[in-house]
């Protein structure tokens, strides 16, 4: 297990000395950010079986399908819009493909360790990075959503300021007063910036007969 | 000689107020940026194109961006001493015995030798890479449309294949280039994948799939995991910034190990400045009387020493395809080529030739760059790290904000807004299947590039494709691209033997 342990304190996943074959953990780097495996968890896990083997290459196959219907020009061309897109089409779903049966390896690997009450050893993700609530970041997303839907209808200012206080509040809940006076200085200052100093016009929306 | 008397002019045009207000402005940002977690260079660059565009000067631009190139540098590397939290990711050894010397009470100590050393190699960097670009850019002139594909191709190849997970950056850069094929095909003016909408006739811009695949999806992760994070972080304290005579002199042989290594390293397509720290650390370690101290106990100053350099030295190093060939090494050079062309420069070998007061411009701003990082960074560290208190609640929705201006801002229209936020989706997609981000980008952006001189060559031969192996310049890169797509069969191959002959180590994998 120490082997694996040091090869997770590279985030890139080469440890420095696994690669001229000596046993890492002897001089293996270990220090401040603690060597371990974080698991995956349900959602992610869930996650990233369905897209590496269902969405991924059922994406390349419609990409690869797209490019070869191109419309092409009535004159003769040396150079066909559809090549480049089709090369590139066929090499992704080859990469999907081999993705998708890895994934269904390791799934079949863990389903059968479980029949036998074995333990295998977990993934080493290169990108150690977590999300621990899912439920925060779909938040987030669908805030982001509705800003963004809301963006021009309701102008820079009013929508900004509304996203702001709506998502720290979201996130620190007991500092109310302090999100709302940080939210509508910082969108003030934005505005500012880009209107005055930059000279772009942000959407004004509701506030357009003011401002 | 001619060199040195460019050079010479250029300082001239930098030294104007109005650059090294620029420059500072980009310093200040790129630290700011550093320091925070989460955003890297590369995405502070695309979040600053508007100011950038508004600006309207290549220069002031590039001027900038070399600051905030070598500003999140010092910032990641400031965190990663003190706090043990790497801002980015080629300041990760950093944190191995840059944080042990704090626990020891010599963080001063550390701060010193990775500022000092991240100046010596940048200074460094810069003098090779003013070196080297007149003779690179007058080979380059002589390259044609075939050369220019075999290159690009090489550079993706060598970004997808020689760092952990082939198949996984292999997909991502696939994924960035199909990205690049939406729009208008620029050798016979067809429309693809537009699907009749007019926001996409020009394409996706790499502006916004950078933003959203980082900066959106560097914020969901922030969120998603903040309320088990917690809100506070411990700070420690720095002591006094000297170092004794001891430790410069242990300091001094590392800077200069880390930075030549570290710019030849950055050089090369894929690499980038995050493996050439691991290489430093590597290097320092192999030849070090006492190796079994590296990261332990009281920490090696030479472990830090070397790989700060050689970071710093690869930043640099990864400007000289950029310059010469126009080809980009590392999603932050690839922005940077977006930016450039974006403002109306021509990139690609022809930049040397046609616009040297330019190139000359640039490199003398990497030196006023790092003068200005150093006598900036190593007074004012304590106020970097005051700015980690800014609660993340405020901060990362204030980074969504920016993100939503910013794109915009750059065409002025919502359709890119809902482009930003679906790459949003699509980056954490990847992210959660553990797919590297950063070669999608440079797939993105390298890809037009490539299909463009793909059919120029096939038009100039009337459709003759051993016009890709009419030179020996070609053939050669063709050659060692497909090299390096073998290289981890190769390895695989080997690892297996070896196996085979340690049974006991097997059961690890």
């Amino acid at each position: 297990m120490t082997t694996r342990k040091n090869a997770a304190t590279d985030p890139r996943g080469h440890a420095p000395d696994g690669a001229d074959g000596e046993p890492a953990a002897l001089d293996g780097i270990d220090g401040p950010p603690e060597p371990e495996i974080v698991p995956l968890g349900p959602v992610a896990a869930l996650l990233r079986r369905t897209i590496l083997i269902g969405v991924l290459p059922v994406l390349s196959g419609g990409y690869l399908w797209q490019a070869s219907v191109i419309a092409l020009p009535e004159r003769a061309l040396a150079v066909s819009p559809r090549s480049f897109p089709i090369v590139l089409g066929v090499l992704m779903c080859v990469t999907a493909l081999g993705l998708a049966v890895v994934e269904v390896r390791r799934m079949l690997a863990a389903r059968g360790a479980a029949t036998r009450d074995e333990e295998v050893a977990p993934e080493i993700d290169d990108d150690q990075e977590r999300i621990t609530s899912w439920r925060d970041a779909w938040v987030t997303f669908a805030a982001l959503v509705v800003y963004v839907a809301t963006f021009a209808l309701l102008g820079f200012v009013v929508s900004t300021v509304a996203f702001l206080i709506c998502l720290s509040t979201y996130f620190s809940p007991r500092r109310l007063l302090r999100n709302a006076i940080v939210s509508v200085v910082f969108s003030a200052a934005v505005y500012l910036l880009f209107v005055n100093v930059l000279n772009v016009q942000l959407p004004a929306g509701l506030l357009s007969g003011v401002m | 000689m001619d060199s040195i008397s460019s050079l010479l002019a250029a300082f001239g045009t930098v030294l104007q107020p109005e650059y090294l207000l620029y420059a500072l402005l980009g310093a200040l940002i790129g630290t700011a940026v550093g320091v925070l977690p989460g955003l890297g260079p590369s995405v502070t660059m695309a979040l600053l194109l508007p100011v950038v565009f508004a600006l309207g000067d290549p220069t002031g631009a590039i001027i900038m961006f070399a600051g905030i190139f070598y500003g999140a540098m010092y910032g990641g590397s400031t965190t990663s001493i003190l706090l043990s939290t790497p801002g980015e990711s080629s300041s990760v050894v950093t944190v191995l015995d840059g944080y042990r010397m704090t626990k020891a009470g010599r963080g001063g100590a550390a701060l010193l030798s990775a500022a000092v050393g991240s100046f010596v190699a940048g200074i460094f960097a810069t003098i090779a890479l003013s070196v080297v670009a007149e003779p690179i850019g007058r080979i380059a002139l002589g390259l044609g449309p075939p050369e220019y594909v075999a290159f690009a191709v090489l550079a993706l190849a060598a970004t997808s294949l020689l760092g952990g997970r082939p198949l996984k950056a292999a997909f991502s850069v696939l994924f960035g280039l199909a990205v690049g094929t939406v729009g208008i095909h620029a050798v016979s003016g067809t429309q693809r994948f537009t699907y009749g909408s007019l926001a996409l006739y020009n394409g996706i811009d790499f502006e916004l799939v950078t933003i959203g695949m980082f900066a959106v999806v560097e914020v969901l992760f922030v969120l998603g995991t903040l309320k088990m994070a917690g809100h506070t972080r411990p700070v420690a304290a720095a002591g006094k910034l000297y170092m004794t005579m001891n430790e410069w002199r242990r300091s001094a042989g590392a800077w200069g190990r880390g930075s030549v290594l570290g710019f030849f390293v950055g050089v090369l397509p894929g690499a980038g400045a995050t493996m050439s720290s691991y290489l430093s650390y590597g290097l320092e370690r192999s030849i070090s009387k006492t190796p079994q101290k590296f990261g332990r106990g009281e920490g090696m100053i030479e472990g830090l020493a070397g790989p700060e350099a050689a970071n710093n030295a690869a930043a640099g190093g990864a400007l000289v395809p950029l310059l010469t060939l126009g080809i980009p090494a590392s999603a932050a050079t690839a922005v940077m080529l977006g930016a450039l062309q974006g403002l109306g420069v021509t990139t690609g070998p022809l930049l040397l030739r046609d616009n040297p007061e330019f190139v000359w411009a640039i490199i003398a701003s990497l030196f006023v760059g790092n003068v200005m990082l150093v006598v900036l960074n190593v007074p004012l560290v304590g106020l970097w790290v005051q700015l980690l208190k800014v609660p993340t609640a405020l901060l990362s929705p204030m980074i969504l904000v920016i993100s939503t201006v910013g794109v915009f801002s750059l065409s002025r229209n919502t359709t890119d807004l809902t482009i930003m936020v679906v790459f949003g989706l699509v980056g954490l997609a990847l992210r959660v299947c553990d797919i590297p981000l950063a070669p999608a980008v440079l797939g993105l952006v390298l890809g037009p590039l490539i299909e463009e001189q793909w059919g120029r060559a096939l038009v100039a031969s009337r459709g003759d494709w051993d016009v890709f192996f009419s030179s020996p310049t070609a053939t050669v890169t063709w050659a060692l691209a497909a090299a390096i797509g073998f290289l981890p069969l190769i390895q695989k191959t080997l690892r297996r033997a070896r196996e085979r002959r340690s049974p006991v180590r097997g059961t690890t994998r």
